[in-house]
């Protein structure tokens, strides 16, 4: 391994971002600190801290979009290059390191496991009694289709148009019954010599076909944490600059395939009023949420405590209320006895399990537990969690509540694949080098450069994503994504804006949790149309080879979903893709390789917190002593000196300056140039 | 509400790597050149409050947020983020260079390409066409070592705006030098004034609506305010 110890320390830590740093014919570096492989959020949000840092960062990607599994695919994509399964062109790089391993890179990156099972779009639209259709006379309806000796007479009923009597018009039109003789020669007919549609088609077309650009269908959908390590990751780096979110409207909660969607207590009204709960449910649920806001406003101070001294900012307890969730926080609240809190925190220390404590300690009735356990703490994963695990991540989600509208979570404009993309920016606006359709060949750490390599390039890190150096085993656990289109909207009504995060409990539809979210044009992943249109997101996690069908489940939910539409809504299902990825374990090879990080694909959840963890404890490997995604004052003096803020120091020159240029214009431009 | 704060105008800056995007930026912005080429490094995006007047005399307070590439059209790498939401282009070549000015089609494909669909107006296919986009020949100081001529330019000007729609103006053509600040200011109007006239054309083209559901605007997480609260406010004053 190269001795850091040995090198000075100033000349690699901001050399790149003057122009002396030795590069190749190409314009790279000769030597990077971070090679980082793969775009996903982990990665871009590492990039971007490296970069902030003054580290010089190379960050590559196969593809040529940005995001990896993160990514952001118009349907267009989706269906040409994804579903037909694409060959990527790009060059060969060997990376370097100075050990003696080689580690060879998947071709395909963090995409290696990657998998479309089905792809499918509705094309079978009928046109009989009672279809509503599109004519050349107006939008109607069929009221009877019958024979009349050599011909078929059809009776479409004009609803755009209204006689003085009140009535729709009426048009009969005569087919011969030689050229429609079977249903499908009569569809054709209708559609291309006559020109009559259904409703349902022409919308199917319009989404599908005219407008499939408006769509920007998310890899995996994420929703951030209205506080917490994202939002503040995004204030701290600046990339809050770039993107714009809306709050979700509501959780949703599918208990089983007989049942429609119910909007998940969340709030002090939510609880009040929800229909899910007994009025001693409701009870209990408020006395739990209360102690679990008080042991989170506990827990937090003992944590600011413990790091008095480098917490400049410490809030007064009533600020801190202010960003908790407001409708729970008011003085009328009483606070639970600090007994209460007390034996909360024995039983943590005791390792009991969440459930457990619910049930036994809380009383909370199976449904309720179930509630609490899968919507409220949001548990995922295999295995039950620990009553540690689950007490902060519910105070995660109580405390974001009502920061930012009405629910803890925000909603990026245009997908969740904006994140990468926007931390990637910033890393570049700080000097890391950005190259897509590159595939990274193999880490080669023997400093001996194989023939068969087109290019080499040294850093002293080396960031890849698990999946490129891991030898997948069909054992291991692997996530389904399942998503459709539908024509019209689901929750609430014609006019409600579809931003929902559905919650399916493990045991209501297969044995594992499935998450979805449903979106619309209010966030622009979908095309604005008049019909309106809605995406459906589901996720879920499984183990291999348990015999289960994902594919049947995230089905039969998405139909779930479909049928608790709102009376009178329109919403029909008119296309859906599911594909699937693995879950990759960290393998032994890659551990023992010192100074290569691998990015661990995480559990899907309905946020993308995990990511900004998991950045971060990467970044503290490489810049141990380094200040996460904050600018470094190196990095900042050499901007401002860029952005030409020093010559306003420098009043004085400048007018001389100035005075030269009018003297002497040509001179010095032959010395400027 | 959206009276008191002026309209933004995104605006994206393209072009190949060295042909002076940034330093066009900066003369823009703060009026100063910097001199010798380094790589884009901190140049993010600027914002200036202008007025613009409309093809009808009435005058506009617009914000314009002009994007700088950030140094990731060097290799190819800007992703479809970088446009999202442009409301103009300013296709930037170098009037020294002549591979510059040929590239000008790369850039102008690849942005249509990115967001071409979700810039469209529905029920018009060729708004790719009317997409505001001006061209900018910059280092127009640089005499001596001019190669592009001024009617090659406008040459291609007139091709590129005539490609889909029939009897196109041709995009605005503008030479420019960072460096003397010729043309600057107002290259950078003229396309705040194309930015202003196709929103409001995109604007106008949505078909008619009796009622137009409140759209509930973007959060913004700089402001640290709740939303909610914001709300309250706004209804009890």
């Amino acid at each position: 391994m190269v001795d850091q110890t040995a090198l000075p320390k100033t000349s690699g830590a901001s050399r790149h971002l003057d122009n002396d740093a030795p590069r190749d014919e190409e314009g790279l570096l000769l030597e990077y600190d971070a090679i980082i492989c793969g775009t996903g959020l982990t990665q871009s949000i590492l990039a971007s801290a490296l970069a902030r840092h003054g580290k010089s960062v190379l960050h590559c990607d196969t593809s040529d979009y940005y995001g990896e599994l993160d990514a952001v695919w118009t349907l267009p994509y989706l269906q040409e290059k994804l579903g037909k399964g694409h060959e990527l062109k790009g060059k060969m790089v060997t990376v370097r390191t100075d050990d003696s391993t080689c580690i060879p890179l998947s071709p395909k990156g963090g995409l290696q496991s990657f998998q479309i099972h089905s792809l499918e779009r509705r094309n079978d639209f009928t046109v009989e009694q009672g279809t509503a259709v599109v004519t050349p006379y107006g939008n109607g309806t069929i009221i009877s289709i019958s024979p009349r000796g050599l011909f078929l007479d059809l009776l479409v009923s004009l609803d755009t148009w209204k006689l003085a009597n009140g009535k729709n018009p009426s048009v009969h039109i005569s087919i011969p019954q030689s050229a429609a003789s079977t249903g499908a020669a009569f569809q054709k007919y209708l559609k291309e010599k006559l020109g009559i549609v259904s409703i349902d088609e022409r919308d199917a077309h319009l989404i599908l076909d005219e407008r499939s650009r408006g769509f920007a269908v998310d890899a995996t959908p994420g929703l951030l944490y209205a506080s917490g390590a994202s939002v503040e990751g995004l204030l701290k780096s600046g990339v809050a600059d770039y993107l714009e979110f809306k709050s979700l409207e509501g959780l949703l909660w599918l208990e089983n395939s007989d049942s429609c969607l119910e909007p998940v207590p969340c709030s002090k009204n939510d609880v009040f009023a929800s229909k899910l709960l007994s009025p001693m449910d409701k009870r209990r649920l408020m006395k739990f949420l209360q102690l679990a806001l008080d042991y989170g406003t506990a827990h937090a101070l003992a944590e600011e405590e413990a790091s008095a001294e480098n917490n400049k900012q410490v809030l007064s307890l009533n600020e801190r209320y202010l960003n908790q969730g407001r409708s729970l926080a008011r003085p009328q609240n009483k606070a639970v006895l600090a007994d209460d809190i007390r034996a909360l925190q024995e039983f943590i220390q005791a390792d009991m399990k969440f459930h457990e404590y619910l049930e036994s300690k809380q009383r909370l009735s199976p449904k309720l537990c179930r509630i609490v356990r899968h919507a409220l703490a949001l548990e995922s994963g295999n295995g039950d969690w620990s009553l540690r695990q689950g007490m902060t991540s519910l105070c995660q989600h109580m405390q974001a509540l009502g920061r930012f509208g009405t629910t803890a979570f925000l909603v990026p404009m245009y997908g969740s694949g904006e994140l990468p993309q926007a931390f990637c920016r910033s890393a570049a606006v700080y000097g890391a080098t950005y190259l897509l359709r590159l595939k990274a060949a193999a880490i080669a750490t023997d400093g001996e450069a194989s023939a068969a390599m087109v290019k080499e390039v040294m850093c002293r890190h080396m960031v890849v994503p698990q999946d490129s150096v891991a030898t997948l085993e069909s054992k291991s656990r692997r996530v389904w994504r399942y998503l459709c289109i539908f024509r019209g909207k689901v929750v609430g009504s014609s006019r409600s804006p579809q931003r929902h995060a559905i919650i399916v409990p493990p045991g209501a539809f297969g044995p594992d949790a499935v998450r979805g979210v449903l979106l619309d044009e209010g966030v622009n992943v979908t095309p604005h149309v008049p019909c309106g249109c809605t995406i459906l997101h589901l996720t879920m996690a499984v183990e291999n080879d348990t015999g289960i069908d994902p594919q049947d489940i995230l089905r039969r939910v998405s139909l779930s979903v479909l049928s608790s539409k709102y009376e009178g809504s329109n919403a029909i299902r008119i296309f859906q893709v599911t594909f699937s990825y693995a879950l990759p374990e960290a393998s032994n090879q890659t551990k023992n390789v010192q100074n290569l990080h691998c990015v661990q694909r995480s559990e899907p959840g309905l946020s993308a917190d995990s990511s900004f963890e998991q950045a971060r404890e990467i970044f503290a490997a490489i810049c141990p002593d380094g200040n996460f995604l904050a600018i470094s004052e190196q990095v900042d003096t050499v901007v401002k000196e860029r952005l030409g803020e020093q010559i306003e120091e420098d009043a004085d020159g400048l007018v001389l300056d100035s005075a030269m240029d009018i003297i002497e214009p040509k001179t010095r431009e032959s010395s400027a140039t | 509400m959206a009276a008191h704060r002026p309209k933004t105008l995104k605006i994206v800056i393209l072009g190949d790597s060295g042909v002076g995007k940034t330093s066009l930026m900066n003369r823009y912005s703060t009026g100063k050149f910097t001199g010798q080429y380094k790589a884009t490094i901190g140049a993010d995006f600027l914002t200036k409050q202008v007025v613009v007047t409309d093809a009808f005399g009435q005058r506009h307070v617009v914000m314009l947020q002009i994007w700088d590439t950030a140094g990731q059209e060097r290799f190819q790498s800007l992703g479809v983020g970088f446009y999202r939401g442009a409301d103009a282009a300013l296709l930037c070549y170098d009037v020294t260079d002549l591979h510059s000015i040929d590239n000008l089609n790369h850039w102008r494909q690849e942005f249509l390409d990115q967001v071409g669909g979700s810039m469209m107006v529905p029920g018009l296919s060729e708004t790719a066409a009317q997409f505001p986009f001006a061209v900018l020949g910059n280092k127009v100081d640089k005499v001596n070592d001019r190669l592009v001529p001024l009617a090659r330019a406008e040459q291609w000007c007139r091709d590129a705006a005539g490609a889909h729609s029939m009897g196109s103006i041709p995009f605005p053509h503008f030479e420019t030098s960072a460096k003397t600040a010729v043309n600057v200011d107002e290259a950078f109007h003229e396309v705040a004034r194309l930015a202003l006239q196709y929103e409001d054309y995109k604007r106008r083209s949505q078909p008619p609506q009796l009622f137009v559901p409140p759209s509930v605007p973007p959060i913004d997480l700089r402001r640290q305010t709740s939303s909610t609260y914001e709300e309250r406010n706004d209804t009890c004053c």
